[in-house]
C-alpha cells in the first residue's frame, strides 16, 4: 500500500477508536432506566473526515518535498518604515468607520501595547513572564484606587500607574530572577495569582470581587466629555455632543500610547542595555563573563516591561470605567504570551498581527458563537503548523556595519 | 627553572594553595602558581585533570574552597577569589573564551563584540555627550579593528550562531579582546581546528602577545600549539600540580610522561617525549 494511503488509513483507524466510545455511543435516560444509543453514522463520518484529511496533508507535504527547497532570497521583507506608516494611517482612520470597530480597535490597541511591553521581557530578554497581567492589574488599580481615594484625574493617574507597577516589576524580580526558564515562569504565575487573590479579597481598599466603578475618563487637555457642564469638549469647540467623541478620543489616547510604547522599546533595543537584554537571553553565563551585571540586566526589562503594562492598565481601567479581579485573570496573562509568541518573539509587527488575530478572530466568530473556541483552536494550530516561529520571524540588527562606520566618519567597508 | 624566564618581573596573576572541591572529589589541591604580563601560560594535562575548573575559579565561576587569587593591578594587587563573574571582568579585566563556544549566537558579529563592550558604550555622561560620542567612537573603532584582525568584517552582519565552527572561535577571542583585558583566559581555542586553523591561531595567540601587552593563559590539548607558544607550562593531574617550567623542560619531565602515558613507559622517559621536537 501506498505510504500515504497507510498513513491515512491508520489515522482513521485511530480515530474510529476514539470517536466510538465518545460519540459514538450515547447514554440515554429512559424513565429512570439508562440505555445506550449507538450513532455509528457519526462515527463513520468522523473517520472519513480524518481518512480524507489525511490524504490531502500527506498528498500536499509529498508535493511540498517534490519541490526544490526554496533558495534563500537575497530580497529583503518589506520596508519597515513603509509598513509602520501604512499600519499608522490605517490605524488612525479607524474612527471614520461605525463605533463598533472603534470598540474593537481600542481592545487590539491595547493588546498590541501589552504584547510590545511583554515583548520586551520574554521576545527580548528571554525571560519567561507568565503573570504579566499582574502589572496590568497593577496599572489599572492604580487609577482605582488613586481617584477613589484622592479623587486625582486620568492623566495624574497615568504616570503613577507606570511607576507603581514598575516598582512592582523590580521588588517581585529582586528574589526571584536568579531562577531561569521554567522555575521563572512558574513563580511569575504565581504571582500574577496573589495579586488577583488579594484585589479579590481585601475588599475594604480593593472593593473585592464587586471592583471598582466610576473612574475618571481621560479629559481632552482637561475638557471631560460630557453632555453637561461648565466647560465640556463639545461646548468649547461649538459642537453638538455625541458619545462617540469620547470613544474617538480614547481610541487616539490608546494609539498614540502604543506608538509610544513602540518607539521607546525600539530605542531601546538599539541602546546598549538593549543588546545587553538580547545577549542575556542567548546566554547568561556569557553575559556575566562579558563584565555585566545579569541581575541589573534582568531587572530593568522586567522593571520596563511592568511600566508598559502598568500604562496600559490604566488606560484600561479610564475606558472601561470600572475594574474587578476578573479582568485580569491567568487567561489575560496567556493572551498576550500568545500574542508575543504568535507573533514571533522580538518582532514588532508580527505582535500587531498576532493581536488582531487573536483578538478579531473571536469577534468574526461571534455569529457561530458555539464554535468559536474551536474556530479560535484551529487558528492556534494553524499558526504553529506553518510559522512555529510566528508570523514574522525576522530580526533586525540593533546596529549595522554602514551606521558604524559612518559614524565614525569612514568610508564604508566594501 | 621557572624563575629563568621572568625572575624580574612582577606576577600579573597569582594563585596560592587554590583549592576546589565538587563533594568528595578534590578538583584542585592546593594548587600555586603565577603567570607574567607578555607572557603565555598554558595549563595542560590530561582530561578530567582539573584545568576548567582552575580556569571557573580564576574568572569567578565557581567560588574556589580556599586559597587566593590576586591579580596585579596598576601598582596594586587585587584579591578576586572572592568576586562574582562579572566583577572580576569589569574591574580585573580577566577575559576569558569557553571550551564550548558561548557566542550571543542569535546576534550579528558585531553586535557580540559590542556587547562586550557594555560599560564603555553605556557610560554614564548622560550630560556630557561629547565623553559619550568619544567613547561610542573608541568601542567602534575597537570592535572594526578586531573585525578586520580576525579577517570577519564581511561577516559582520551575520548572526554569530551562522558562522563556520572556526570563524565562531575566532569571533569569541575577537569578543575577549574588545573587553580590553589584562589578563586573557583562553580555554582549549584550538579544539576542532583543522592544522591551517591552528597554525593561524598559533600566530594569533603570539601576536596579542607580543602587541597588546598582556598576559594570557592558556588551556589545551594540542601539544604542538602548546610547546610552541608557551613560555611556562603547568601540568595537572587529579588536580595538583605534577609539574611546572619552560617547555623544553616539561616535555621530558618523567612525572609528565607518566600522567600522560601511564606507568608502563617509565623505563625509557628520555628517550619517549611527549611531543616529538621534529614535529
Amino acid at each position: 500500500m501506498h505510504p500515504i494511503l497507510r498513513d491515512a488509513s491508520l489515522a482513521a483507524l485511530l480515530s474510529v477508536a476514539l470517536t466510538a466510545p465518545l460519540i459514538g455511543v450515547q447514554m440515554i435516560d429512559v424513565n429512570g432506566g439508562v440505555t445506550f444509543a449507538t450513532h455509528l453514522d457519526l462515527v463513520v463520518y468522523a473517520a472519513a473526515a480524518v481518512f480524507l484529511g489525511r490524504l490531502a496533508f500527506g498528498w500536499m507535504r509529498a508535493l511540498r518535498s517534490d519541490r526544490k527547497p526554496p533558495q534563500p532570497s537575497k530580497r529583503r521583507g518589506p520596508n519597515a518604515t513603509a509598513v509602520g506608516l501604512i499600519g499608522i494611517v490605517l490605524a488612525a482612520a479607524v474612527p471614520l468607520t461605525n463605533s463598533y470597530y472603534i470598540d474593537i480597535g481600542t481592545t487590539v490597541l491595547i493588546y498590541v501595547m501589552l504584547g510590545w511591553g511583554l515583548n520586551l521581557v520574554v521576545g527580548v530578554a528571554g525571560l519567561l513572564d507568565l503573570g504579566y497581567a499582574a502589572f496590568y492589574a497593577v496599572g489599572a488599580y492604580t487609577v482605582g484606587l488613586l481617584s477613589t481615594w484622592f479623587g486625582f484625574s486620568f492623566w495624574a493617574c497615568l504616570p503613577l500607574a507606570g511607576l507603581f507597577a514598575a516598582a512592582f516589576g523590580v521588588l517581585l524580580g529582586l528574589p526571584i530572577l536568579r531562577l531561569r526558564g521554567d522555575y521563572l515562569a512558574i513563580v511569575t504565575l504565581g504571582f500574577g495569582e496573589i495579586v488577583r487573590i488579594v484585589l479579590l479579597n481585601w475588599a475594604a481598599v480593593t472593593g473585592g470581587p464587586n471592583g471598582i466603578g466610576n473612574l475618571p475618563r481621560p479629559s481632552f487637555f482637561g475638557l471631560p466629555f460630557a453632555r453637561s457642564g461648565p466647560e465640556t469638549f463639545a461646548g468649547f469647540f461649538g459642537i453638538h455632543y455625541a458619545p462617540t467623541q469620547r470613544v474617538i478620543f480614547q481610541y487616539y489616547v490608546i494609539l498614540l500610547l502604543a506608538l509610544a510604547t513602540n518607539v521607546l522599546v525600539c530605542w531601546l533595543r538599539r541602546r546598549p542595555i538593549g543588546r545587553a537584554w538580547e545577549a542575556l537571553r542567548e546566554d547568561e553565563i556569557a553575559v556575566r563573563a562579558m563584565g555585566i551585571n545579569p541581575t541589573r540586566v534582568k531587572l530593568s526589562a522586567f522593571g520596563t516591561g511592568a511600566m508598559l503594562a502598568g500604562f496600559a492598565g490604566a488606560f484600561f481601567a479610564a475606558r472601561q470605567g470600572f475594574i474587578s479581579p476578573e479582568s485580569f485573570t491567568f487567561s489575560e496573562s496567556a493572551t498576550i504570551l500568545a500574542i508575543v509568541v504568535l507573533g514571533g518573539m522580538g518582532s514588532q509587527v508580527g505582535i500587531v498581527l498576532a493581536a488582531l488575530v487573536l483578538v478579531v478572530l473571536p469577534e468574526i466568530g461571534r455569529s457561530f458563537a458555539e464554535y468559536r473556541m474551536l474556530l479560535f483552536g484551529a487558528g492556534m494550530i494553524a499558526i504553529m503548523v506553518w510559522r512555529p516561529g510566528g508570523l514574522v520571524r525576522t530580526r533586525s540588527p540593533s546596529i549595522q556595519l554602514r551606521q558604524m562606520t559612518a559614524r565614525l566618519g569612514l568610508q564604508p567597508a566594501a | 627553572m621557572m624563575q629563568q624566564t621572568a625572575g624580574w618581573q612582577v606576577p600579573l596573576l597569582e594563585v596560592a594553595h587554590l583549592t576546589m572541591h565538587f563533594g568528595g572529589i578534590a578538583a584542585v589541591e592546593d594548587l600555586s602558581f603565577a603567570a607574567y604580563p607578555r607572557e603565555v601560560t598554558a595549563i595542560i594535562g590530561p582530561n578530567g585533570a582539573g584545568k576548567t575548573t582552575v580556569f571557573n575559579c580564576l574568572t569567578g565561576f565557581c567560588r574556589p574552597r580556599s586559597g587566593r587569587i590576586s591579580l596585579q593591578g596598576a601598582g596594586t594587587a587585587m584579591r578576586i577569589d572572592r568576586l562574582a563573574a562579572d566583577r572580576i571582568a569589569r574591574r580585573a579585566r580577566v577575559a576569558r573564551t569557553f571550551q564550548n563556544i558561548r557566542l550571543f549566537a542569535g546576534m550579528t558579529c558585531l553586535e557580540n563584540l559590542l556587547v562586550a563592550q557594555h560599560h564603555r558604550l553605556s557610560a554614564g555622561h548622560l550630560f556630557r555627550p561629547a565623553i559619550r560620542a568619544a567613547e561610542q567612537r573608541h568601542a567602534f573603532n575597537l570592535a572594526l579593528s578586531w573585525l578586520e584582525r580576525l579577517k570577519l568584517l564581511d561577516r559582520a552582519a551575520a548572526p554569530a550562531g551562522t558562522l563556520p565552527y572556526g570563524m565562531q572561535r575566532r569571533l569569541e577571542i575577537a569578543r575577549a579582546m574588545c573587553m580590553r583585558p589584562r589578563l586573557l583566559c583562553l580555554d582549549e581555542p584550538a579544539a576542532g581546528l583543522n592544522p591551517r586553523e591552528s597554525a593561524e591561531l598559533k600566530t594569533l595567540i603570539s601576536d596579542i602577545r607580543h602587541e597588546e601587552k598582556i598576559g594570557i593563559l592558556l588551556i589545551e590539548h594540542d601539544m604542538s600549539v602548546v610547546m610552541e607558544i608557551s613560555d611556562r607550562i603547568i601540568v595537572l593531574d587529579h588536580g595538583k600540580k605534577i609539574a611546572e617550567g619552560p617547555p623544553v623542560v616539561v616535555r621530558n619531565d618523567p612525572a609528565v610522561i607518566r600522567a600522560y602515558l601511564g606507568d608502563d613507559d617509565l623505563d625509557q622517559p628520555a628517550t619517549r617525549p611527549l611531543v616529538s621536537t621534529t614535529e
